[in-house]
């Protein structure tokens, strides 16, 4: 074996050996040497590959950012009549009492919230543009793989799929509503007790509980009334399976 | 490993295959990330190759191979990407100095250099190297993969460790690829 054998035996495969690679590497300390810091790279090569990819994701300013919004109405404003000093005592008492409240429940709060991963999947979801409305066949047959029938509605279906969701599969569909194409994941291992509204990454929407069926998501990137949509989709939809 | 039935059992064996492809998720979105050199990709790969490996959940016959399984999968994914896809061009040193800033806080910070310049690999370069050290592949494994003579593999894999050298101030080896085996 030659010195520029040995070298492209190393260089492809470090901790790789041959007889051949072994007789030239006893006479030859130059080869010896070069496989050593082969080797040593080789190390640092598979330890800056092994990215801590929930830390990477964690920090990712692109991910989306879902906020939970609430069903109350806003409170309406009021003048205050405390005095200057009054009101900024009020307001350092307050921002203690927000990081108390942040710090107790930092460690409740979900890394990633079901609305959040709602949305993350519906951004990473291609849907082709401008979307024509598909046959029923084609929402039929995705209902179907998860056990669901739908009856018939006033949307047009423009985009239907059976998609990776949290480890199971779920029928992922997209009706047209006015000039708002709303996104429906029917989410049948994913239970709520209440009603979740949601806002983020440019999507209003709401995740609405079903009675032993989990729950569906209605979204979208105009706004509309989620409710109502969900509603309607929920009166329009059957589970063959009976309920847990 | 799976049976296909509508039966308790089945809906078991269903619910664990679904259980072991999230436990290979980080390791397959590590490994998208090294090909696509884009988070975001990487993600969106990994969630194609899910769903193909879920219709295909038959195919798998012993779980311990799912893991060469899946990557295998994701890396066709991957190719498949750019096939059917016109994907936007991007200036690279951008894209690097975007992964850089995350990969930056990604923890061995000490690491950055050699992130940075594995990312700079040409494609030809990175492909076999991420598939050999995280994927695990053999040489025989990533020629037939990538359709190449396995003495055009080890070329690409010493080409591509050959440049990594200059980070840890060795001076790169000459070029010593074999007459005739051009990758």
């Amino acid at each position: 074996m030659k010195c520029s054998d040995a070298h492209l035996a190393i260089g492809a495969e470090p901790q790789g050996t041959s007889p051949e690679l072994e007789q030239h590497l006893r006479d030859c300390a130059s080869c010896t040497q070069f496989r050593r810091e082969m080797c040593d790279l080789d190390a640092q090569i598979h330890r800056a590959m092994k990215i801590d990819m929930a830390a990477l994701k964690a920090e990712a300013p692109a991910g989306p950012s879902v906020r939970l919004v609430s069903d109350a109405p806003p409170a309406s404003p009021r003048r205050s009549s405390l005095s200057n000093a009054t009101h900024q005592w009020a307001m350092a008492a307050s921002v203690l009492v927000a990081l108390g409240v942040i710090f107790v429940l930092w460690g409740a709060l979900p890394r990633h919230s079901l609305a959040a991963d709602v949305v993350a999947h519906v951004i990473s979801e291609p849907m082709p543009s401008p979307a024509a409305p598909l046959p029923p066949p084609a929402l039929e047959g995705v209902l179907q793989g998860a056990n669901v029938k739908m009856d018939p509605i006033n949307h047009e279906v423009l985009f239907a799929q059976t998609c990776f969701f949290r480890g199971r599969l779920v029928p992922h569909f997209v009706v047209r509503s006015g000039d708002a194409a709303v996104t429906v994941l029917v989410l049948q291992d994913e239970q709520l007790k209440r009603p979740e509204h949601f806002a983020g990454s440019g999507y209003d929407g709401v995740i609405v509980p079903v009675q032993g069926h989990g729950s569906i998501a209605v979204l979208s990137r105009k706004p509309i009334d989620a409710n109502r949509q969900a509603q309607e989709i929920l009166s329009a939809l059957h589970f063959l399976t009976p309920a847990a | 490993m799976i049976q296909s039935r509508p039966d308790e059992s089945g809906e078991r064996l269903e619910d664990a295959f679904g259980q072991l492809l999230e436990s290979l998720r980080p390791d397959l979105v590590r490994f998208a990330y090294w090909l696509a050199r884009d988070r975001a990709v990487a993600e969106d790969v990994v969630q194609e190759a899910m769903l193909r490996a879920w219709r295909a959940r038959l195919e798998l016959k012993d779980a311990a191979a799912a893991r060469h399984w899946m990557l295998t999968i994701v890396r066709r994914e991957h190719a498949r990407l750019y096939e059917r896809k016109r994907l936007v061009t991007v200036d690279l040193s951008d894209v690097i100095a975007r992964e850089d800033a995350a990969l930056a806080r990604a923890g061995d910070g000490e690491l950055l250099d050699l992130r940075g310049a594995i990312l700079r690999l040409p494609d030809e370069y990175r492909e076999p190297l991420v598939m050999q050290v995280l994927g695990g592949y053999s040489t025989a494994e990533i020629a037939e993969e990538m359709n190449l003579s396995t003495p055009a593999v080890l070329t690409r894999l010493f080409r591509a460790r050959n440049r990594l050298r200059a980070i840890y101030g060795l001076t790169p080896d000459v070029d010593c690829e074999p007459e005739g085996q051009q990758p």
